[in-house]
Formats: C-alpha cells, sequence, structure tokens
C-alpha cells in the first residue's frame, strides 16, 4: 500500500470538493447498485447476485444525475467508484474513480473552461488548445476522415507505422478510424498542455446533441491520456429511445449481452432534462499525471 | 492446446502466432471511453527471437502453446546434436544447432543450462550466467601490467573470443558473464 499516493488522493477529492463549493455545485452520492444497466456497444457492466434479483453496478452515475436534474436539482457533481468489466491495464481498472459534473448555465465552451480552471489547480499546466476531430485527424495523419474510405483508413494506420493488426475486418471504417485516432493522434494530444478535441462525427455522438452534422460533445487530452469526456447533454426522449435502440442492435450484431434500460431515467425525460453540459473524468488518470506514474495501480488499490 | 482469450494476456504468457511459439513482453490495453478495446503486445518471436508487435482486438482468441523452461545438464555434442540431461530423472534431451545458436560458444560440459521446450522439443538454450573457461590462445602480454588498462583478445575452449587483461595468459582459466561475453576475473 503507497501512503504517498493515499495523501495525494486525499488531497485531490479536498480540492475537488472545494473547487465546486465554491461554484455553489451541489455534490450527489449516486447510488452504485442498480436493476438497470447501460447499452453502449463497448461497455460492459459488471453485475452483482442479490436477494432482490440480479442488480448492476453503474459504469457512470450519468442517468441518476440526470434524473437528478430533472427532478430540479440545479448544478449537479458526483465523485465516486464506477465499475467496467474486462477493463484492465496500464489506465484501466474495472473499479476506477469517476468525477463527473452537470452545469445548466454552461455553453459546452464555457464547461472547457471550466475543466481547464480545475486541472490548472491540480497540475500546474496552464496551456489549452482546442482542435476539431477532423483537424486532429488532418494534422497527424494526414487524412480527411469525413470521406475517407475503409481501405484508405487502413492504408494510412500502417503508412503511419502502426502494428499489424488481428481480427478487424478490411472493410470495417469504423475501427480503422478509431485505430488511427488510437495509435496515431491520440499520442500527440496534449503534450504539455491541455488538448480539447471537439466537433467529433455525429455517429460517435453517444448521447450528445447534434449540431450541423457535428456531435456537441469533446475529449480532454493530456499526454496522450484521455481523461475526460463532456457532451452538451441530448434532451429530446425519443432521440434517447432512438440510440439506445441502435445501440442495442448493435450489442445483438456482436453477440454481446442486452441488459436492461433503465426505464426510470428514459421515463423521465418525458418531464424535460434542462438544458445543460455535463462531463465525465478520470481521477485516477488525472492522478497518476500528477503523480507521474506509468500505472494506474500506482495510484489505486 | 486450449485457446486464451486476450483478457487473459499476461506477460511470459505462451502462444501460437504464425506457426511458430510466442511469449508476451508487453501487453497494453488500449481502450477509449466509447470504443472497442484492443490489446497492443509486444511478443519474443521463441524459434527466431525476434520481438514483434502486433494488435489484437480484445475478445479474440489465441492459441495456447505448450512451451516450459527447464534446467538440464550439459552433456556433450556429436556435431550433429547438443545432448542435454535432466539432473533429477535422467531423461535426455538432444537438441538441434538451430535451438543453441550463440549459445554454442558457451556450452561446459555438465554445467546447468535453461532448455525451453516446445512440444517436449528444445527449441532454445540459454547458458548459466556465468561460465569458467581456459585459454587455449592470446598474445603474451606486457609484464607488469596488472591494471588492466589494455586489453587483447583471447579464445577460449569452446571457440569464444573474448577481450581480456594483457596480464591473462595462456592455459589460465578465466570467468565470462554469458550475457555479455566479457570478462569478469581469471579463476584461480
Amino acid at each position: 500500500m503507497n501512503v504517498k499516493a493515499l495523501q495525494e488522493r486525499a488531497n485531490l477529492y479536498r480540492q475537488i470538493r472545494s473547487f465546486f463549493y465554491q461554484r455553489d455545485v451541489m455534490e450527489i452520492d449516486a447510488p452504485a447498485l442498480s436493476t438497470s444497466a447501460i447499452s453502449d456497444v463497448h461497455i460492459e457492466s459488471v453485475g452483482a447476485q442479490t436477494v432482490m434479483g440480479e442488480r448492476y453496478l453503474h459504469t457512470s452515475p450519468e442517468f441518476y444525475l440526470k434524473r437528478c436534474l430533472v427532478a430540479g436539482s440545479g448544478d449537479i457533481y458526483s465523485l465516486g467508484s464506477v465499475f467496467r468489466d474486462e477493463e484492465e491495464g496500464h489506465q484501466h481498472r474495472i473499479e476506477f474513480t469517476m468525477l463527473e459534473w452537470y452545469r445548466l448555465g454552461l455553453t459546452l465552451e464555457g464547461l472547457m473552461n471550466e475543466v481547464a480552471e480545475l486541472i490548472e489547480s491540480v497540475l500546474a499546466i496552464r496551456a489549452t488548445e482546442f482542435i476539431s476531430y477532423s483537424q486532429a485527424f488532418e494534422r497527424w495523419a494526414g487524412i480527411d476522415v469525413v470521406n475517407a474510405s475503409a481501405a484508405e483508413l487502413k492504408l494510412a494506420y500502417y503508412d503511419l507505422g502502426g502494428a499489424e493488426v488481428m481480427g478487424v475486418e478490411e472493410d470495417d471504417r469504423a475501427l480503422w478510424e478509431q485505430l488511427i485516432l488510437t495509435e496515431h493522434v491520440e499520442p500527440r494530444l496534449g503534450q504539455d498542455r491541455m488538448t480539447f478535441l471537439t466537433h467529433f462525427p455525429a455517429r460517435q455522438a453517444a448521447l450528445a446533441k447534434v449540431k450541423n452534422g457535428w456531435a456537441q460533445r469533446f475529449e480532454l487530452y493530456i499526454n496522450g491520456v484521455e481523461l475526460a469526456n463532456g457532451y452538451d447533454e441530448l434532451q429530446d426522449e425519443n432521440e434517447h429511445r432512438r440510440r439506445f435502440e441502435l445501440d442495442q442492435q448493435e450489442r445483438a450484431k456482436l453477440g454481446r449481452i442486452q441488459r436492461p434500460l433503465d426505464e426510470a431515467f428514459l421515463n423521465s425525460l418525458e418531464q424535460g432534462l434542462p438544458e445543460c453540459c455535463g462531463v465525465a473524468l478520470g481521477v485516477d488518470r488525472l492522478l497518476m499525471l500528477k503523480m507521474k506514474a506509468q500505472h494506474i495501480s500506482e495510484v489505486r488499490d | 492446446m486450449a485457446s486464451i482469450k486476450t483478457s487473459d494476456f499476461k506477460n511470459g504468457l505462451k502462444f501460437m502466432l504464425d506457426g511458430d511459439p510466442c511469449s508476451i513482453v508487453d501487453n497494453t490495453v488500449v481502450k477509449p471511453g466509447k470504443g472497442q478495446a484492443f490489446n497492443r503486445v509486444k511478443y519474443r518471436n521463441l524459434m527466431t527471437g525476434r520481438v514483434l508487435e502486433k494488435t489484437f482486438k480484445s475478445g479474440d482468441s489465441v492459441e495456447g502453446a505448450d512451451v516450459t523452461d527447464i534446467n538440464l545438464e550439459y552433456l556433450y555434442s556429436d556435431g550433429e546434436f547438443w545432448n542435454f540431461m535432466d539432473p533429477e530423472s535422467f531423461e535426455q534431451y538432444a537438441a538441434e544447432h538451430s535451438a543453441i545458436a550463440d549459445a554454442e560458444k558457451f556450452l561446459v560440459e555438465q554445467d546447468v543450462c535453461t532448455v525451453t521446450l516446445w512440444n517436449g522439443s528444445p527449441i532454445a538454450v540459454t547458458p548459466p550466467n556465468f561460465v569458467e573457461l581456459e585459454i587455449t590462445e592470446t598474445d603474451p602480454g606486457l609484464k607488469g601490467d596488472t591494471a588492466g588498462t589494455g586489453g587483447k583478445p583471447a579464445t577460449v575452449t569452446t571457440g569464444a573470443v573474448v577481450q581480456v587483461p594483457l596480464f591473462v595468459q595462456i592455459g589460465e582459466t578465466i570467468k565470462i558473464d554469458t550475457r555479455t561475453g566479457e570478462y569478469v576475473s581469471r579463476v584461480k
């Protein structure tokens, strides 16, 4: 057990809580155990057996926090453990710490600035940079990501020196695009600065609004590490159901389990989710950057 | 052999790739928050010794390789095979030259070597970290040079050539670090 890491974590939590206290953002203790799960194609919930039947550990406090917003909570945040099965590695733990917050009065730009303020107070990094998803592909991979075919993306991936890939179909456009992002673009982002990647393709909207064909979404990178993911939050109930349904179909295609959807969350949307922006930030990774750790196990038991 | 899922990948795991047994040197999970996970794997091809990199889609499987390391005593070579024996079971193993490779010049009879077996046959031999060998050939050094500031090549009984200090002479036994091929000391 690394006592230094425990102290750093305690200090960071104190800093985060004081940051939000000063901004009048209320802390929410979101329940970790739920009767429903999420539909994300590439996120696996951890199941739990209880006397009340099958339950799931939350993969993020998102749905509960949005129900709070519908109920009229105003600005809120949550800091605590979330769980994603099958995710273990240098930067991944099945149980990890997530800071997630929602702001009613902020635009997506305003929220990015607030994220930058929080990071600056923790890491003493000031420089920020904003680059769109397609600009980043153009600059670091020399490819027009919007119009490139699967074959062109695959060629670019290998031309840039990517290691041989096993198990990806020739025509799997989405995966070749993702491989260029993770192997060739992401490592260049956030070199001694905060790089906000913005304007994601609409098909990667998740639960962000789509405007003019672009998902109103950002990701923050520091030293090549994906640190935060923020949305101008989707409000429309039917659009939520449509996207969940598409996710479930994709999961079925890939032979993955379809878990029960959060009907309490979906029903709450009928009453109207207020216009808001929200972001989730990986606290263990922030701590890794602070402590210059190479492996998540150095900052979390 | 059983198939191995990417979630079971770890350093030292032996698996088959393109017909050759390989050993994982480094396994990194690459997964964007919302994206498909991949395993970026550095591995050593145990037949060639080369370290290569491949990216596997997480959830896929590879075939396991029946590869084990055992300690065997080196017996002798007949020029075609290099023969080893398990000092406990007395079972003998014959290795071809491709398995011996660079280890040949440091094989000393009765030394215990680490032998890598694939499906029961030797594919690689690692000599002990230190071996003691007698010098059969070297130029006479300068008298009085005991500091070992200079150096000269010396050939030992196995044919290996190592740089030794000037004061070391033919007929003397020296200790060699087999990992670097460097002279360590004289053996009295």
